[in-house]
């Protein structure tokens, strides 16, 4: 992230700037990242991550609300924080894809929201939702939007359970979206295929132009994959995923871009990405594993205390915190 | 913001939160400005406060001289005053000279007075000598013995030479005049 010369020279206080830590609650656990900024740019001032008891979170649903509490309060008031962005599980948010009207933001805004309930099962009252703008125009004065829309009920749920621990929450956003905050370049004009994954779930997010287009998860996850003889490991149910995705990608009329490279992030995302590797695909053009903190700071002129395996884990609450 | 999944609930208390933070910062930069502003004329201040002690402290003393001054101007102004006084106050307990005059005049009769010099006054006498032309021996005798009796204590001397010629004497008189 730039930050301009005067507000490198003159730094607003810190009490002004109101820094907010990414706060990633997955079926998984809980991660955190907050950035300190210098006058070298952003470098890490606080990262932790807890483990839940399995079945705790189930695919973004608490199961055991009061426990859940008692977790997230105590992460929170162990690692002091007070402004978080939370992250929400990609299975309660509703994606599409709409054309609109190259008009003022409010406007498009207004216009996205009267095509809500042709495009989600939630009606506008009822949902809260967000948009990304395309940034090559479909035709003529028409520019498509990727519209993320997300149950009001389930905000506001989340609302109370974080402001119940004292902390204050600043915005939410999707996973796949906070995935791309924090590696993609803002003038990015390719496509890849995000593969993160999770212990129990991988989710597959086709990002193009620096734009989540489309989201899918199956339920397999890092879990199955063996601690020891991993070269010998078939990751079939990936790999045909990973197929079906790219279909559906090339078949759209409507794209700029085929998919260019394979992403991946998550749990055990290292070992993932060489066995994706290995399989020889011919579809897959390549696979790679992102700089989770390309859009934060320079690798190369500040090391971080998060290893780039574990920093790929952290890959949400890295762009949360942005 | 407004399209950040955040109710709008909950995006006024966040706006509420920032906006209370902006006031803070205000009200400390305000009160850090008054500080400064307090630090940097406090030198100032103090080379006001010792630069008016000192002007003080000049004006009192000079007061002080000035009255001393003032004083010694009243005691001169005084003592000359006084002097004056009591100059004035011999001149009034003395003897006028013009009542001499009259006194001696009066007594005079047929005797031209040519001069009258005064010479030797005090409280209790004054010498007067007369000098002038007596018609006649007689009248001469009859003025110095008027003058003699013009005041009890007075006393003429008429020297005999005067005595000499019968008419038209040529005379000097030295009269020793009681003022009491």
């Amino acid at each position: 992230m730039q930050s301009s010369l005067f507000f490198k020279l003159f730094p607003p206080p810190a009490f002004l700037v109101m820094q907010h830590a990414g706060l990633d609650i997955s079926d998984d656990g809980i991660r955190c990242i907050e950035y300190r900024r210098n006058y070298h740019g952003l470098t890490i001032s606080k990262f932790a991550s807890q483990e839940f008891p399995v079945g705790l979170v189930e695919n973004g649903e608490i199961k055991d609300e009061k426990e859940f509490s008692t977790i997230l309060s105590d992460f929170i008031a162990k690692n002091n924080l007070l402004y978080v962005k939370v992250s929400i599980p990609e299975e309660k948010a509703y994606l599409f894809q709409t054309d609109v009207q190259s008009l003022d933001f409010k406007s498009i805004a207004q216009n996205i929201e009267f095509k809500l309930d042709q495009n989600v099962p939630l009606s506008a009252p009822d949902a809260l939702f967000q948009f990304d703008l395309m940034p090559q125009t479909v035709v003529g004065n028409l520019l498509r939007a990727s519209v993320s829309v997300v149950p009001r009920t389930y905000i506001e749920h989340y609302v109370a359970l974080i402001r119940a621990t004292g902390a204050f929450p600043v915005a939410f956003e999707v996973v796949p979206k906070s995935i791309v905050l924090s590696y993609v370049s803002h003038n990015s004009n390719s496509t890849q295929l995000v593969v993160h994954i999770m212990k129990k779930k991988t989710g597959f997010y086709i990002v193009s132009e620096g734009v989540v287009c489309f989201t899918s998860t199956i339920s397999w996850g890092s879990d199955e994959i063996p601690l020891t003889k991993i070269s010998d490991f078939s990751i079939n149910t990936i790999m045909n995923e990973i197929n079906k995705v790219y279909s559906y990608w090339t078949t759209r009329s409507d794209v700029h871009s085929d998919i260019s490279e394979v992403i991946v992030v998550g749990s055990r995302a290292k070992e993932c990405e060489s066995l994706i590797r290995n399989q020889n695909s011919e579809i897959i053009p390549r696979s790679a594993l992102p700089d989770v903190w390309h859009n934060a700071f320079n690798i190369n002129k500040y090391i971080p205390a998060i290893t780039k395996a574990q920093s790929l884990e952290y890959a949400i609450a890295a762009g949360l915190a942005l | 913001m407004r399209h950040s999944f955040l109710p709008i609930q909950e995006q006024k208390i966040f706006k509420k939160e920032y906006l209370y933070h902006i006031a803070v910062v205000a009200l400390f930069l305000l009160a850090a400005t008054g500080l400064v502003g307090v630090c940097s004329l406090f030198p100032a201040y103090i080379y006001v406060y010792i630069e008016g002690s000192s002007i003080n402290d000049t004006i009192v003393s000079s007061g002080k001289d000035k009255n001393i001054s003032e004083i010694l101007g009243i005691e001169k102004e005084l003592r000359s005053d006084m002097l004056l006084i009591n100059s004035l106050s011999e001149s009034f307990s003395s003897i006028r000279y013009s009542d001499l005059i009259e006194q001696i005049t009066s007594a005079r009769g047929p005797i031209s007075i040519d001069s009258i010099r005064f010479e030797s006054i005090s409280t209790s006498t004054a010498t007067i000598f007369l000098s002038g032309t007596a018609p006649t021996r007689e009248s001469l005798i009859s003025f110095k013995t008027r003058l003699e009796t013009l005041n009890k204590g007075n006393k003429v001397d008429l020297p005999i030479s005067g005595l000499a010629k019968n008419k038209d004497i040529s005379f000097s008189l030295k009269v020793i005049k009681s003022l009491q």
